[in-house]
């Protein structure tokens, strides 16, 4: 009898592609949600000392960052729910390969989302160019300052994926509870809080802290990637024994 | 060359036992249908074949591979049931594009031609097709796919007469142009019976029986003819089932008997017959007493 043998490159590869396709549409609602940050961050001018008709123009990429940063962890989300899982199983996967392919979906939407985001403040700067004849002042320009511009996209793209990563887990921990996982989950945050008032250790946020703070990139690069490997290995580990199609 | 090795397999669901110590093996390019009672733990068998979930105890081979979480059993494998998911973005044609870059046999022209034939457009999204016609798309999937080891988990689900008559035909030819190993449950045996080589026969949580269907026949006899006449065998232990219509019973016996003994009942104008593989599947499963009769009487 012949059989097929695969190759793990191939399926995965094969996997990916399957994936961006199934989910197209979480791409169109990514630009949906980036113009709708462009439409709520216009320039608008702020007439700031009318005597010597000074006006300001602010230009502000905030709402692209949380717009950017909720659409990873809801995709996160979205990409372990149980019928990607199921959907996955209905071509040639094993539950590691659907992992792993996963990860390099979450990889490529990652590093569209952060080439959005970090594109928007270029655009804003054109826009308000276009409306007000006026360039804002930045420091970081591709042309002046591209190692800056490198360092803004390399930061936006590993916050975005351990966002994805963060739904990723919370929901692989969901599917393997089933109604529980969400009790679970709001009492293993619960503790926390209460390890933070009885002893007194904020837990919570030193973790956050500890990234927000690190100046160093390479160092800040070690920090997420190391907490996206152990997230990632978790959810692999939950998921490693659960059932397909379950009834 | 054995496709299946199943040797001692246990599965429980928290405490409830649904597969006990079962033993079984199949050869390549069998036909076997996957027949039991509901809840018997047809759907799990076939899904620890598939690797979609683990045995407890005891050893499960497919191509002699443990199949769960296996590369080289998933990608020879095509579990087709009504729980099966695409991605509501997606088209038929376009799954049937995935299809073919997953599943090395894809046969696209005879997807596309059945398709058509079964009048699925192929830009329809599979999620908003009736339950029956999702049916008929996850049935093409399973035929078109080709795959050396295909299970078929109750697919004529929702199906009409007419369509699953036709769904087993296209099995049946593409099986003959291309035998492989297939796997088949069903719940209306009377209509697979012809189509079926081989049967595994699932109750009380082990197998029952698994062999051919003639053997499965021939296990049985089934006596039909006045209480009068039939008196002497009513109270034999080899009676399956009893049916009493008035006078006029139907016993359906273990066969037992040599020729000679077939001889003396039709002169004695008792009606001998064989009893068709979905009549002994209930003999085999049935209860002889306690049936639905006595609610009645």
């Amino acid at each position: 009898m012949y059989l097929t043998k695969p190759k793990l490159i191939d399926i995965v590869s094969k996997q990916v592609r399957f994936k961006l396709n199934a989910n197209a549409v979480s791409f169109s609602i990514l630009v949906f949600l980036q113009l709708l940050a462009l439409a709520l961050s216009f320039p608008s001018m702020t007439s700031i000392d009318h005597e010597l008709d000074v006006s300001l123009v602010e230009v502000s990429v905030t709402s692209h960052v949380i717009f950017a940063v909720l659409w990873t962890f809801f995709s996160g989300i979205h990409l372990a729910n149980c019928t990607k899982w199921n959907e996955t199983f209905t071509f040639v996967t094993t539950r590691f390969t659907h992992h792993l392919s996963n990860f390099f979906y979450m990889v490529i939407a990652s590093f569209i989302a952060s080439v959005m985001t970090v594109l928007a403040s270029p655009t804003l700067r054109l826009l308000t160019y276009m409306r007000y004849d006026e360039i804002p002042q930045s420091p970081l320009t591709i042309i002046e300052a591209p190692m800056d511009f490198f360092i803004q996209f390399i930061t936006a793209f590993l916050y975005l994926l351990l966002f994805f990563v963060i739904g990723y887990v919370i929901q692989s921990f969901v599917q393997m509870n089933g109604l529980l996982g969400s009790v679970y989950l709001i009492a293993i945050i619960f503790s926390l809080f209460i390890i933070n008032g009885i002893f007194g250790v904020p837990l919570i946020s030193n973790l956050v802290l500890a990234f927000l703070q690190e100046r160093s990139l390479f160092l800040f690069s070690l920090k997420v990637i190391g907490a996206i490997a152990v997230l990632f290995s978790l959810s692999i580990w939950m998921t490693n024994r659960l059932e397909v199609r379950k009834s | 060359m054995t496709v299946i090795t199943c040797q001692n397999v246990t599965k429980s669901y928290r405490s409830y036992n649904v597969l006990n110590d079962i033993q079984f093996d199949i050869k390549e390019n069998t036909l076997t249908g996957i027949i039991g009672r509901n809840g018997v733990g047809k759907t799990t068998l076939m899904k620890m074949i598939a690797g979609y979930t683990e045995v407890d105890a005891g050893k499960l081979e497919v191509f002699s591979e443990n199949p769960f979480n296996n590369l080289i059993v998933s990608s020879n494998t095509v579990f087709i049931d009504d729980t099966m998911t695409f991605p509501e973005s997606m088209t038929i044609q376009d799954i049937f594009k995935e299809c073919k870059r997953f599943f090395d046999r894809w046969d696209n022209q005879l997807a596309t031609r059945l398709s058509t034939y079964s009048g699925l457009h192929p830009k329809t999204k599979p999620y908003i097709l009736s339950k029956g016609k999702r049916s008929i798309f996850h049935a093409i999937i399973g035929i078109a796919s080709r795959s050396p080891l295909t299970i078929f988990d109750e697919p004529t689900n929702g199906m009409d007469a007419v369509v699953r008559k036709d769904f087993y035909r296209a099995l049946l030819k593409d099986y003959i142009a291309h035998p492989r190993t297939i796997l088949l449950s069903s719940h209306h045996i009377e209509e697979i019976e012809n189509l079926l080589e081989d049967v595994l026969l699932i109750h009380n949580q082990t197998i029952l029986f698994h062999g051919s269907i003639t053997d499965l026949q021939e296990r049985f006899i089934t006596l039909m003819g006045t209480e009068q006449k039939l008196g002497n065998y009513m109270d034999s232990d080899d009676v399956i089932a009893l049916q009493k219509i008035d006078s006029y019973v139907t016993l359906t016996m273990k066969n037992r008997f040599t020729e000679q003994e077939f001889e003396v009942m039709r002169e004695n104008g008792i009606h001998v017959s064989n009893v068709s593989a979905n009549d002994a599947y209930v003999a085999l499963t049935g209860k002889s007493k306690g049936g639905i009769d006595d609610v009645f009487n």
